[in-house]
């Protein structure tokens, strides 16, 4: 049997075949990748590959949670592949160099998009046609691709009003989008009186990565809601009816909150219950939660869910962070019918609190919780909280530096669990035990300030360890020293949190709401975006997929859709 | 015990539990049954060997990896390395290609990872003048190529 001689295998370097390659590939950055080029001929040719790239784009598919089909791979290019597989970084970088002290903002340079499709005008970017009234709810599908929106049947009488979503392809990221976005596929709901659709949200199915799941919340269904579930492929554009739900006894719709979907499971909260519905097997599981203090407002809390925890941030008594864990799908109890009466919802399920290290704010705050979507499959995860002012329309706060009365938190936490045993044959894993590894706090003193009407929102970030990023949307008053100058502006923010300084151990002190504390603080810098004139319009429903530095928001009339590419 | 005949002609006796974390020998042992015959193994020398025996060893008893699990699902991308690995694989270069080598014509799957992620993990932050050094792999560019690919690279400049 032949057999090389050490010798003649250290002649041949790099003696690593191609597959021990690719696999080391797998655990750099696809920059890292693409650098490899410069190095030798070899590796040159190894890295033009295009399965090579192939494969690195599935794996940041996978770890981002991108939708697969949002990139044609067989039809791409290397050069292609390349550019959609880096767009993470890219946009990571993009959003670094245009960072800047948060207490400096107002001379902060203005992150402009590549491409900046506006509605207005000349530019003749439109979907659909002028006479249909756009609802402003969309939602763009992780990946960036590929963007669900619901519409309104132009109507003279209210009651003929029927709702169509509708799912739509903007154009393969790593490419600028199209100018002109094909509809894909459109379903029309039931037209009951004072029907309303605010939420579309939408999820790759986990079992079937070719396909999407999209749930469309209907409000003003009798005393209750309706929520759809349908299952559409871009290769099969139809919508398919996969489930729906009727809760009844909705005491008020400020207390639903959006749907959210992850796997086979829905959750929605409606009055002071958290729903857990599997549509798969329609069942569901309900989590109490006692009352928020200010009835009427639901945006003070946030709730994330990430398919196997339940987040909901709360204030007053119960300040903190609660941590349920999904329950097993055998406690999920059946729906018999189309309709669920909350009421009967009570199977309390115990929650986990993690503690927040410095006292509840006075006066009204909005809250946001930041998961990094890499983050939701590993454990521990990571998240940012993020805590701002409450601002009465009336009364702007301004900010002037670090004076300014304009504070806003953000905390950076850890779930941590102690896993027993070893991942077994069955993909999902065995918690043991839920409990607060890390925490720690910083202030922003940013002229970042919640208006009356906006609150932040957080989009799916790209986080590791040391670097957060969401887009994070607000109002900001300037005021021109000199005082008579007065600018109002809606601005977009990316923040990111560039060290880590664990909160010191012992009681919290309450005096730190007004002064920064070096030691406590992380080195935040805030990068500001690009708005487009909106006349009188304010985005509060946008849509974002950050890996693919994407960003549609609400239009301004007509079928309309702006949609800003930051990279290409 | 099974036998295993290195490439440099040497015998090795090894309690079955261990040598199974190599696929490769695994599905020889179901195929052939117990025999007396030694496993040639004319891609590993015993030096190599005896450091992937020691790594069988250290896991001898730990489950081994289900056959039917997607890569994608379990995949680890991160950079994380466990103690004992790291200094597993605290050996010079030339031994630690030939621990991945072997660890790929083995079939062991996840020292083949860990010896991925070494090397993913020495190229992190390196120039390439570095990585060739690292490597020993020869700079067979002109200038003038390499100027060319900085060039035909430079969109991808975040770092």
């Amino acid at each position: 049997m032949p057999v090389r001689t050490r010798a003649q295998r250290q002649r041949d370097r790099p003696i690593l075949p191609h597959e021990v390659w690719c696999n080391a590939f797998e655990h750099m950055e696809p920059s890292e990748v693409l650098f490899l080029e410069q190095v030798s001929r070899t590796l040159r040719s190894l890295v033009s590959e295009k399965s090579v790239w192939k494969a690195i784009l599935r794996s940041v598919c996978s770890k981002y949670g991108l939708f697969g089909p949002s990139f044609p791979v067989e039809e791409m290019s290397v050069k292609e592949l390349q550019r959609a597989a880096l767009g993470p970084e890219l946009f990571k970088a993009l959003v670094t160099r245009h960072s800047w002290p948060a207490d400096e903002l107002h001379e902060a340079q203005i992150l402009v998009p590549t491409s900046d499709l506006t509605p207005f005008r000349k530019r003749g970017f439109k979907m659909g046609s002028r006479s249909v009234k756009l609802m402003w709810v969309r939602h763009l599908v992780p990946g960036g691709r590929f963007l669900f929106q619901v519409t309104q049947a132009p109507t003279k009488a209210a009651q003929d009003s029927s709702f169509t979503v509708q799912l739509w392809d903007l154009g393969v990221p790593g490419s600028p989008p199209l100018r002109k976005p094909g509809l894909m596929a459109e379903i029309k709901n039931g037209k009951p009186v004072n029907l309303n659709v605010t939420a579309v949200t939408a999820m790759v199915d986990p079992g079937n990565d070719v396909s999407l799941r999209v749930a469309t919340y209907l409000s003003g269904y009798g005393t209750g809601c309706m929520i759809k579930i349908h299952a559409v492929s871009p290769s099969d554009p139809i919508f398919k009816r996969l489930a729906e739900l009727h809760i009844t006894n909705v005491i008020h719709n400020l207390h639903v909150s959006n749907p959210i979907v992850s796997g086979d499971v829905m959750l929605i909260r409606v009055n002071n219950i958290v729903v857990l519905w599997n549509f798969i097997c329609h069942s569901y599981a309900a989590i109490p939660i006692a009352p928020i203090p200010t009835e009427k407002y639901s945006s003070d809390e946030d709730i994330v869910f990430t398919g196997d925890f339940v987040m909901v941030f709360r204030r007053g008594a119960q300040w903190g962070i609660h941590v349920w864990e999904v329950p097993a799908l055998a406690s999920f109890t059946r729906i018999t019918g189309r309709s669920l009466s909350i009421v009967e919802a009570v199977t309390a399920v115990p929650d986990a609190l993690l503690a927040i290290p410095f006292p509840e704010p006075k006066g009204r705050h909005y809250h946001a919780i930041n998961v990094p979507q890499s983050g939701l499959q590993t454990l521990p995860l990571t998240f940012d909280v993020f805590s701002a002012p409450w601002q009465k329309r009336s009364h702007p706060v301004t900010w002037v530096g670090p004076t300014s009365r304009t504070i806003t938190s953000c905390l950076r936490c850890t779930i941590g669990t102690q896993r027993v045993g070893t991942v077994t044959n069955s993909t999902r894993r065995s918690v043991d035990m839920l409990s607060v590894d890390t925490m720690a706090s910083f202030k922003i003193q940013a002229p970042v300030t919640g208006a009356s009407w906006t609150s932040p929102q957080f989009a799916p970030s790209l986080s590791d360890s040391s670097l957060s990023f969401a887009f994070l949307k607000s109002r900001i008053i300037e005021h021109k020293s000199g005082g008579d100058y007065r600018v109002s502006k809606q601005h977009n923010f990316a923040y990111s949190l560039d060290t880590f300084t664990p909160f010191p151990s012992g009681p919290s002190s309450s005096s730190t709401q007004n002064t920064a504390q070096p030691g406590n603080t992380a080195n935040v810098s805030v990068t500001r975006f690009y708005e487009p004139d909106r006349r009188l319009q304010w985005s509060q429903r946008w849509s974002a997929c950050v890996a693919s530095g994407r960003m549609v928001d609400m239009a301004c009339e007509g079928g309309d859709v702006h949609l800003l590419d930051y990279l290409y | 015990m099974v036998l295993l005949l290195t490439s440099d002609n040497e015998m090795f006796s090894v309690a079955e539990d261990v040598i199974k974390r190599s696929a490769y020998i695994k599905n020889m042992l179901e195929d052939v049954g117990e025999s007396d015959l030694p496993i040639p193994l004319p891609n590993v020398e015993s030096n190599v060997l005896v450091k992937i025996l020691e790594y069988c060893e250290h896991y001898r008893g730990e489950p081994l990896p289900a056959s039917d699990v997607d890569p994608a699902e379990i995949g680890d991308r991160s950079l994380d390395i466990a103690d004992w690995d790291q200094k597993y694989m605290a050996v010079d270069q030339e031994m630690l290609f030939e621990i991945i080598l072997a660890a790929n014509y083995l079939d062991i799957k996840s020292l083949l990872d860990v010896g991925c992620k070494t090397v993913a993990k020495m190229m992190k932050g390196k120039s390439s003048e570095e990585i060739r050094t690292l490597f020993n792999i020869a700079n067979d560019f002109t200038p003038e190529e390499e100027a060319q690919i900085r060039k035909e690279n430079a969109w991808a400049e975040c770092r």
